[in-house]
């Protein structure tokens, strides 16, 4: 039952939307807008979920006296201070949206903008000419990185036109590709899911 | 043995390109070269979708971004924003992305004060960020206030706002201002509110996601994309609100270069290796 209850459930959900979005009949109609309102429900408790692991965690470090125990503290002490700021001030409030504005996001961008030297760093490693793909691949590198900067047009303005057309042709119909096959793919899987053929997600099975 | 210069090229410490990425970076900030920007065709026709509006229209700014990606795309959001105001259009947000609520604060904070006659809940609205993703979108087309829960960012009552006048569903909007970095995204947008409900969609992108949308805008389910920082310092450009885009294009240019220069050195260790050596080499693994 452990096994065949989570499966039963994602059968009969799955048909009942299928069916519901399919037929669009006024009968069916609340059903669908039933399983939106449960679908938000369950999303909203993923949030409380890593609230619960991160504490789990971070607290059992803290008990342990783990290495550096001390940044486990901080995050919990950060996650709850600023979870209490949130529910008794509001989001609107001074002070929850100073920490914001001043502290978290400055950091997070720092963060985000240092990915520049490792992407210079890959690209230098990986980008080697070693067989025929591999070239064609660094040489539209090349004029991609160049073309969609001001330098590609003081260069020559043919540069950016090469990286236009790069995108909005061989990319466009690689991506394309892609997209399709993935689209396809998820729709068998979501069928496998609904029949009870896909059980990976539960177990390793 | 001393080893060639030529071998050393194929296998550099990765500190020696962060340090000259780091130095270029630095000089090109405090000494800019002023190279010359030219309006892409992407930008020019978003800018004219925007100017085609008639006054009082709303546009919908969906801010799914966190706050790592404002850097690269709060300057195409500030000066699409300050262009609405400037039009007299009306701007209401929602996100999917938890911290869009925030994202929209910040904006307003941007554009506020060069607009003081503009009002919130007036000419622009901060829904805020509501879970569910796709699904929310779909709620948003049956019935948009509901979906919101009849409540702003703050908490507050959104039927005292005049801005929501005429506001049933997300398809009374004429023009979806799409600012996404993932999922959900532009391609939620499209499957659920854009494509079954025509609703013009224009999209700010970071350059990362630039080949992953290139196939709706090129099946015409995409009014335009703003592409990146440089998409940003074009709309500031055309738009004639300069802001942070416009200083950051050379550095970024520099910055592109310095790579480039980088990847040439290593090719041509790699190459140099490989013919003294006769055999494939290449490719150090301290990445």
């Amino acid at each position: 039952m452990k096994r065949e209850g989570p499966i039963a459930l994602l059968m009969i959900s799955g048909v009942l939307y299928i069916v519901s979005v399919m037929l669009a009949s006024p009968v069916m109609e609340p059903v669908a807008a039933t399983l939106d309102d449960w679908y938000k429900i369950v999303v909203g408790f993923i949030n409380l979920v890593g609230i619960i692991s991160l504490t789990q965690v971070n607290g059992r470090a803290v008990l342990r006296k783990s290495s550096g125990w001390f940044y486990n503290a901080l995050l919990i002490v950060v996650l709850y201070g600023y979870i209490i700021l949130g529910l008794v001030g509001g989001v609107g409030n001074v002070a929850f949206t100073r920490i914001y504005d001043n502290i978290l996001t400055p950091i997070l961008m720092t963060i985000f903008s240092t990915l520049t030297f490792w992407i210079g760093s890959a690209a230098y490693r990986a980008f080697r000419a070693k067989n025929l793909d591999a070239a064609i691949l660094l040489v539209a590198g090349i004029v991609v990185m160049i073309g969609r900067v001001t330098l590609g047009s003081a260069i020559s303005p043919a540069i950016p036109k090469a990286a236009e057309w790069i995108l909005n042709f061989p990319t466009v119909a690689g991506m394309r590709a892609i997209e399709m096959g993935a689209a396809i793919g998820g729709i068998v899987l979501a069928l496998r899911m609904i029949t009870g053929l896909e059980r990976s997600f539960m177990s390793n099975d | 043995m001393e080893v060639s210069i030529f071998t050393k090229l194929d296998s550099l410490d990765r500190r020696w390109i962060f340090a000259f990425q780091a130095l270029v970076f630095c000089i090109v900030i405090l000494n800019p070269v002023g190279l010359a920007l030219n309006v892409g065709d992407q930008v020019r026709t978003a800018f004219e979708a925007i100017e085609s509006l008639p006054e009082g229209s709303i546009v919908w700014f969906a801010t799914d971004y966190q706050a790592a990606n404002a850097a690269e795309l709060e300057p195409a959001a500030i000066a699409i924003f300050k262009h609405c105001m400037q039009k007299n259009l009306r701007v209401i947000s929602g996100s999917t992305w938890p911290e869009g609520g925030a994202m929209m604060s910040r904006l307003i904070n941007y554009v506020a004060p060069e607009f003081p006659d503009k009002e919130y809940g007036v000419d622009y609205l901060n829904l805020g960020y509501r879970p569910g993703g796709q699904v929310w979108l779909q709620q948003l087309t049956d019935d948009l206030p509901a979906a919101v829960g009849g409540i702003d960012h703050f908490g507050d009552p959104i039927s005292a706002y005049p801005i929501m006048e005429g506001l049933e569903v997300i398809q009374d909007v004429a023009m979806i201002i799409g600012i996404h970095v993932g999922t959900p995204g532009t391609p939620e947008y499209i499957r659920v509110i854009t494509d079954p409900h025509n609703v013009p969609m224009i999209t700010v992108l970071p350059a990362v996601s630039v080949a992953v949308t290139m196939p709706y805008l090129a099946s015409g389910q995409l009014v335009s994309i703003v592409a990146s920082l440089r998409g940003g310092a074009e709309y500031e450009l055309i738009s004639g609100f300069s802001g942070t885009a416009m200083t950051g294009m050379d550095s970024q240019s520099f910055m592109n270069l310095t790579i480039v220069i980088f990847v040439i050195l290593g090719n041509i260790g790699f190459f140099y290796n490989k013919y003294k050596e006769g055999s494939s080499g290449g490719g150090g693994d301290n990445v």
